[in-house]
């Protein structure tokens, strides 16, 4: 081989237009054949029609032929003599490369655009999953269906959503169904409620937003603030619900999720593991003694001991203590149950206490003012009256009337009023007229008392009669329980067995006019209610009202207490089966409940347990150690995250919006948030 | 005089130091319960339009902005570094909803077309100056078609030297093939001795059927033959050298737009 390669080959002279940078190349050379000398114009148009642009020197035209003039020249007219067809050019690889990239930035536009399109479309139509589903989202939610082919917005009217990074968590996943992405994204402050334009979400993408939190808090709500640390109002700082908990990370996604790491960013005293737990303090895990007295060390080392009948004592904590499904506290299996078996003579005793509501007083009218003003009712006193036993004012009676008996001027006439609102308006008069003075009056507190026993009351009062009770058969201490007159005409209640309702209501009702007053008059009628002795007082023997839990105003008299602090949570369920605590004797001290629960003999329960001051309770169990638990929840073993203890929020619960949908009461709902 | 290794180890370093300074940033701001993907999503996307700016430099040669070298060591170091970012943003290799699914999809596969661009302009060119001669792509038609030319003349001669039609008979059979236009593109592409052997099987079996005047010009012939291995070799490796642009920035401007929408719905959503 001689003359290959050549060292000019590469030479512009050689070839003049064959660079990267060209937008084309010669057609003939795509197809591997001869190339032209000029190849293509910017244009793309094929510039090798004629081998050469003659040029014109004086009067003669010159051939200009890369390579060398050719033999016949150019023609007459100046045009070249060696012509060829005009190839179609091809793009370079440049040109081509930036074309398919063109391509594919309007492909990804267009796919972009189209499902905006879609969306929008839907969105408008009102149809999206909701047509899909064709149920609203309460309906959705509260026969637990889920919007078929809807995966929280991932999918609009059955064509996969662009908007949507993601499904939803299982328990979102119904949100969706009439408003989309609105349910929860509101899209702009400026764009609230309105269908978004494809422009809208360009120019929304630049204004304020509002707060993503708004849609959160319209389904949960809680003990504070939704957006303070903890919702605790006395602390700094400012959290969005999104800093936890991420949506759209697929069905099964978990969103509570919280390292321990993260808790210890904020707080001072900084730990990662139980180890290192700051001390559990104390009274650890009883701050209060709850709402009912029952002192674990005397009954275990005394009563129980001591007991004449074996079969009353109970065997294990569990034969108290309901276990199944126990979480925070281990409620009582009940009074029957559980105490009955000595203490139901305690209520017997008790109910010898009886509660004055109405007597006849014995008024000394002297002056014919007093005496005109008692007669202008209606009542019509003689030498002495009749109806009156002991002719003494009740405490209620006192309290209603505003006045003391002494009074006699302004008793008179309220009392005057009173019968007269007995006789025409009966019951319903009377709980009028004690809501007049404190809201605390209710239906309840009347409970069982018959409007003809009172209206046959107030009327033999009104015409100075002796009251003749129905005659029956009953014994007396039968005929004489719940609301009753006695043979003096004085309208009383008696408890007819434990958890009696009337009590519960007075004792409600004098708690109420303790601390919403400092009227002496209803602080005399809250003593009375309260007694021991002439009240409902026995009750309080083994009730602590103070300490009661109150749910939707109403206070608990069950065993629950106040709440745990530090949003503590536990599963008792879980640990009571890992202890043994069904098998292990009541007096066992290295297993069953005493794993944790140890009783302090030397503990003062009796005398602190209805304090309620901070600090000031004993309880007669020792406090719980870091290293009990650490025995157990270590990084060796099992874990201890601070969310397997703490709860983040502060009282949990759903709003009544969707309380409505999910059908339950503000417990159940409670309830349910937490198991989630 | 800085040289470019020098640059390069600043430039590693300079991204060394920023993804450990975006990693402990992003970690503080999720223990403090903010949300690092902000932080890391808008990093990413700085990095992601100074790495797409590379093209548009080599476009503007003739503005003096940093030596395309320099560019290019940036360009593969905060590439690489950028699917660290990404992996910090997303937390996850694949995400769940179909859009963010499209742009995870796209970022990996940019990022595959990258490394094997890079992967491929490292060795192809060693690999081209060992096949000893220097061959612009753009001219390799050209290049061809002289070649052939001068191949069918050396036919001719043989035909004119002997009177004999063996190797214009072979020519018409299986040369002509060879010569039309480059062959053996994926052994070429392998780096096989496969063009070369069928080149030696062909003097071998042809050479004890001609001539003397014959084998004077099946020399020339084979020169050639080897000169066209040789264009064909660089045809095949300039290809692929230019060829994986064509999937990396299609995918690069269609990952950019849906990272543009990405930016869009987060803001419109989320923040």
């Amino acid at each position: 081989m001689s003359e290959y390669p050549r060292n000019d080959r590469f030479t512009h002279k050689v070839s003049r237009y064959e660079r990267p940078t060209n937008s084309y190349r010669c057609g003939r050379a795509g197809l591997w054949g001869k190339p032209c000398s000029q190849g293509p114009d910017a244009n793309g148009s094929c510039r090798g029609v004629a081998a050469c642009r003659p040029h014109k020197n004086g009067d003669r035209w010159e051939c200009r032929r890369l390579g060398g003039a050719c033999k016949e020249g150019p023609r007459p007219d100046g045009s070249c003599c060696n012509t060829q067809p005009p190839c179609a050019p091809l793009p370079s690889i440049r040109r081509l490369r930036g074309r398919i990239a063109a391509l594919a930035f309007v492909l990804s536009l267009s796919v972009l655009a189209i499902a905006a399109l879609v969306n929008h479309a839907e969105t408008d139509s009102g149809s999206g999953a909701a047509s899909v589903s064709g149920e609203q989202p309460v309906a959705a939610i509260s026969n637990g269906s889920i919007p078929v082919g809807d995966a929280g917005g991932s999918f609009l009217g059955g064509i996969p959503s662009l908007t949507s990074p993601g499904e939803l968590s299982d328990i979102h996943l119904a949100f969706t169904a009439e408003q989309g992405c609105n349910e929860c994204h509101v899209v702009s402050a400026d764009h609230s409620g309105e269908k978004p334009t494809l422009l809208g979400f360009s120019l929304a993408s630049l204004s304020p937003h509002a707060d993503l939190q708004e849609g959160c808090v319209r389904c949960h709500e809680f003990g504070g603030p939704a957006s303070s640390p903890h919702n605790q109002v006395d602390l700094d700082g400012e959290l969005q619900c999104q800093s936890c908990h991420t949506e759209h990370k697929g069905r099964f996604a978990e969103l509570t999720i919280i390292s321990s790491a993260q808790c210890a960013s904020c707080h001072e005293k900084k730990f990662t593991s139980f180890k290192d737990h700051v001390s559990y303090g104390e009274q650890f895990p009883h701050r209060s003694g709850g709402s009912i007295v029952f002192d674990h060390a005397k009954h275990v080392n005394f009563h129980f001991e001591k007991a004449k009948d074996p079969s009353l004592i109970p065997a294990t904590c569990t034969s108290c203590h309901v276990a199944e499904g126990a979480t925070n506290r281990l409620k009582i299996s009940g009074f029957e149950q559980s105490c009955s078996g000595c203490h139901q003579n305690n209520i017997v005793a008790a109910a010898k206490s009886q509660l004055d509501v109405l007597e006849l007083p014995k008024l000394k009218l002297k002056t014919e003012a007093d005496l005109s003003m008692f007669e202008q009712c209606g009542a019509v006193p003689g030498e002495k009256f009749k109806a009156a036993g002991k002719g003494r004012s009740t405490a209620f009676q006192d309290w209603l009337v505003d006045a003391n008996p002494k009074q006699v001027g302004n008793y008179a006439a309220g009392f005057c009023e009173l019968l007269q609102t007995l006789s025409t308006d009966n019951m319903d008069g009377l709980l009028a007229a004690m809501r007049k003075k404190s809201s605390a009056a209710e239906a309840d507190l009347f409970t069982g008392l018959s409007p003809t026993l009172l209206a046959t009351l107030s009327n033999t009062w009104i015409e100075n009669e002796r009251f003749r009770p129905i005659k029956n058969k009953l014994p007396k201490p039968v005929a004489e329980f719940g609301w009753f007159v006695d043979s003096k005409g004085g309208l009383k209640y008696r408890a007819t067995d434990h958890a009696d309702r009337v009590a519960m209501a007075w004792i409600k009702f004098a708690q109420q006019l303790r601390s919403d007053t400092g009227d002496a008059l209803a602080v005399r009628l809250a003593d009375q209610i309260l007694a021991e002795d002439g009240g409902l007082g026995a009750c309080l023997k083994c009730h602590i009202p103070e300490n009661q839990k109150v749910v939707d105003d109403e206070p608990q008299w069950g065993s629950a207490g106040l709440e745990a602090h530090h949003r503590f949570k536990f599963n008792h369920s879980a640990h009571l089966s890992f202890v043994g605590a069904g098998s292990a004797a009541l007096n066992a001290q290295d297993t069953g409940c005493a794993v944790c629960h140890q009783i302090n003999p030397e503990s003062n329960y009796a005398e602190t347990v209805r304090l309620t001051a901070p600090g000031e309770y004993t309880s007669n169990f020792n406090s719980i150690e870091n290293s009990t638990c650490a025995q157990c929840h270590n990084e060796n073993s099992i874990k201890d995250d601070c969310t397997l203890c703490h709860q983040y929020h502060e009282a949990p619960v759903f709003t009544q919006r969707l309380s409505a949908a999910l059908g339950g009461n503000n417990e159940t709902t409670q309830e349910t948030e937490e198991n989630q | 005089m800085i040289t470019l290794q020098t640059k390069t180890t600043v430039i590693s370093i300079l991204a060394i130091a920023g993804l450990v300074a975006l990693y402990w940033v992003a970690r503080q701001q999720s223990l403090q319960l903010h949300d690092p993907t902000i932080l890391s999503g808008y990093v990413a996307l700085t990095v992601m339009i100074l790495l797409a700016l590379f093209n548009t430099r080599k476009k503007l040669s003739m503005i003096p902005i940093i030596s395309a070298r320099v560019w290019l060591v940036f360009h593969v170091v905060f590439g690489l570094a950028l699917m660290v970012v990404f992996g910090l943003h997303t937390g996850s290799l694949w995400p769940t909803g179909l859009y963010e699914q499209i742009l995870a999809g796209l970022f990996y596969l940019v990022c595959l077309t990258g490394i094997a661009g890079y992967l491929l302009s490292r060795s192809i060119p060693s690999r081209l100056r060992h096949l000893g001669n220097e061959i612009i792509f753009e001219r390799i038609p050209a290049e061809l078609y002289e070649v052939r030319e001068a191949a069918k003349g050396h036919i001719t001669a043989a035909l004119e030297a002997s009177g004999n039609e063996t190797l214009a008979r072979e020519y018409e059979e299986s040369l002509a093939w060879f010569f039309a236009r480059p062959r053996f593109f994926l052994s070429h592409v392998s780096g096989t001795e496969r063009p070369s052997a069928w080149i030696k099987n062909k003097d071998t079996s042809l050479r004890p059927f001609l001539s003397d005047a014959e084998q004077q010009e099946f020399d020339s012939l084979l020169s050639l033959m080897n000169y066209k291995n040789e264009i064909d070799a660089h045809y095949a490796n300039q290809r692929l050298l230019k060829g994986w642009l064509f999937l990396h920035l299609p995918l690069t401007l269609a990952l950019l737009v849906f990272v543009a929408w990405h930016v869009l719905l987060v803001h419109l959503y989320v923040l």
